[in-house]
């Protein structure tokens, strides 16, 4: 288990959709269990893979979107879509080959010997947060536009949609990648407002498209609960969402000054 | 737990910034105290702990507060305060080749530009504009950014198919058959084109004219593989002769195109068909053997069943790709010609070769999920 040519043949089998069966999972842990020796970087890697929950995996099948786009223009007020819709957008951990090592690699001449592989997890593998619908999230996104008030749709789903951002985050911390203090949203999201700079070149990022349009139309249309879901983005963890409550308050009249310069000054 | 306040966060900078100017530009005396107070204590000390020389870590402080500052002296309407344009002032003097940078980019931490495509020195309006000697002399001769200068090409071919049939009957007379790279990406270019059936017709003829030895160019072939594949999507007949001779003509390269033989690693067989050269001209052939309207129990037709088996060449793994896109039309052939069906493409679904079985099952079985609609008993492997 501490190979990475093991990691590779288990991230190829992935990568066409397959998946360790329950005993050599079960195997695994077992493994993990009894062995101390382990570099951190494949123990946690190991800890993934083996892991019982869906979040290492995609769990709907590929075409799940489409019956979802059909459905939403009769259908966009029935609780029972919104749960479709949050579980197209479901994030769950995607691993690739580490690009690490190649690079580093490339440049060892200049900069000395690489850190060894497994000594933390980027050295052994790539983890991105793709979402269930994947590539065809924009469909989904088209589909709501569609709808004769899409704001007012996105704005009754800002909770949920907070949620998911913040389950991204949570999955980019169990890969040491994500706390209070930083997140991958500041490379992959340069801006929290919708901007030509956001090249989108990561699926996730889209909730902050939604959860812009969400409460942009509060903010208009319901200032409390504007508010209120601002109360609650500052309480989550991550520092996406700091940057979404300064976004957001600088894109309000329904805050004060002072306390724009409080949220500012705050650590 | 962070200690940073996001005033001074980089990873906040765009949002930071974008209120900081704000609020210097709103916000009553107070607020506006307050934060000039906030801006002229500087970050916290421990911020640039990383940086071992004291000189290093006081540049990186001024670097902070000139860009916030910056920002702020750019508002004409909401001028520094003197107590801050004496700090900016302070900071220049020490670093005098410091700028702000230009307009929005100076509120981002990183400032990123994506332009799709190769280099180039010609865009397309440049292309435009030559006159045809021009042009054809520059897709020639010209090797500084060429591939740039190709992807230009491809798209004026798209946009003006007519000059681009017009260069390449000049083309044609050079040696050779002229550079096979203009060729490819013209016919590239021509993708979309090639489905309006006279403009198919003329390219078909033009091909056909082209020497041998530009087929003996991979690069050539499989473009041409690429046009028949086109063309075949909007057939508005019967393909004609000459499309049929420029399609025996392209099978023969495709027949050592060593991209073909390969199996692919990840078990996408049908990924791997679609873009290799004989799974287009499989392509191309079932989509023409479609245009003839056929029925059930009609049999492939005579002039095709020798061309047909040449493409699947049973027991070749060269052209096992050509036999997964079979395996995909599978219910249309066995309906059409059952005994051709039972003896040429069904023995190749026979688990003697597990390789072959498994690529041509995986597309039926693929098929049949998505579809959603296909029963097991649908397909008896013999």
């Amino acid at each position: 288990m501490g190979t990475i040519e093991l990691v590779e043949w288990i991230i190829d089998k992935f990568d066409t959709g397959r998946h360790l069966h329950a005993r050599l999972r079960r195997a695994i842990r077992e493994r993990l269990a009894s062995e101390h020796s382990l570099a951190p970087g494949f123990e946690l890697f190991w800890r993934i893979v083996s892991a019982e929950g869906l979040w290492n995996q995609p769990a709907l099948p590929r075409d799940a979107w489409h019956d979802f786009v059909q459905q939403l223009p009769t259908a966009a007020h029935e609780p029972w879509l919104w749960q479709e819709l949050q579980a197209l957008f479901r994030p769950h951990l995607h691993l690739a080959k580490a690009y690490y090592r190649e690079w580093r690699a490339a440049i060892t001449s200049e900069a000395g010997n690489a850190e060894p592989i497994g000594e933390s997890f980027r050295t052994v593998a790539d983890a991105t947060v793709w979402l269930e619908a994947h590539d065809q999230i924009n469909l989904i996104v088209q589909s709501i536009d569609r709808l004769p008030n899409p704001a007012d749709f996105l704005a009754m789903l800002a909770d949920p949609m907070s949620e998911l951002l913040e389950e991204a985050l949570n999955l980019y911390a169990v890969v040491g990648q994500a706390n209070s203090d930083g997140d991958p949203s500041i490379i992959a999201r340069p801006s929290v407002v919708p901007h030509a700079q956001n090249h989108a070149f990561q699926e996730w990022t889209i909730l902050f498209d939604l959860l812009w349009r969400a409460w942009r139309h509060l903010d208009a249309t319901a200032p409390d609960q504007a508010r209120a879901l601002v109360r609650r983005w500052r309480e989550r963890p991550y520092f996406a969402f700091k940057r979404l409550v300064l976004a957001a308050m600088t894109a309000s009249d329904n805050f004060a000054p002072e306390e724009k310069l409080e949220l500012l000054i705050s650590v | 737990m962070s200690s940073t306040p996001l005033i001074w966060h980089a990873g906040a900078r765009k949002e930071a910034s974008e209120l900081i100017e704000q609020l210097w530009r709103t916000a009553g005396d107070a607020v506006r105290d307050r934060l000039a107070e906030v801006l002229l204590a500087g970050p916290p000390e421990d911020l640039d702990g990383d940086l071992a020389e004291p000189e290093q870590r006081q540049a990186r402080r001024d670097r902070r507060l000139f860009d916030r500052l910056g920002l702020l002296a750019r508002d004409k309407a909401a001028p520094l305060s003197p107590r801050l344009q004496s700090a900016q002032n302070e900071i220049l003097q020490r670093h005098p080749e410091w700028q702000l940078r230009e307009g929005e980019q100076a509120r981002y931490m990183v400032w990123s530009e994506v332009r799709n495509g190769p280099d180039t020195a010609y865009s397309v309006d440049d292309l435009r504009a030559m006159e045809e000697p021009q042009l054809l002399e520059l897709l020639l001769r010209e090797t500084n950014r060429r591939q740039g200068l190709l992807e230009s090409w491809r798209q004026l071919a798209g946009f003006e198919p007519e000059r681009a049939i017009r260069l390449f009957r000049t083309l044609q007379n050079e040696t050779a058959g002229g550079p096979p790279d203009v060729w490819q990406t013209g016919l590239w270019g021509l993708r979309e084109a090639a489905k309006s059936q006279d403009l198919q017709d003329r390219l078909v003829e033009l091909l056909n004219g082209v020497p041998d030895a530009l087929f003996g160019e991979i690069s050539f072939s499989r473009a041409v593989d690429d046009f028949l594949e086109a063309c075949s999507t909007r057939f508005q007949g019967r393909p004609t002769q000459d499309y049929w001779r420029l399609f025996d003509r392209a099978l023969t390269p495709a027949e050592t195109d060593p991209d073909n033989a390969e199996s692919p690693e990840d078990s996408k067989w049908v990924e791997r068909a679609i873009n290799r050269s004989i799974g287009r001209l499989a392509t191309a052939m079932f989509n023409g053997l479609f245009a003839y309207r056929l029925r059930g129990g009609d049999g492939v037709p005579s002039d095709q069943r020798e061309r047909l088996n040449r493409l699947l060449g049973v027991g070749q793994p060269q052209h096992r790709l050509a036999r997964v896109i079979a395996a995909s039309r599978l219910p249309y052939l066995f309906a059409v010609d059952p005994d051709w069906a039972r003896a040429t493409l069904l023995p190749c679904m026979s688990w003697d070769d597990e390789e072959e079985a498994t690529a041509l099952a995986r597309i039926r079985l693929g098929a049949a999920g998505r579809a959603g609609a296909m029963g097991r008993d649908t397909v008896t492997f013999p």
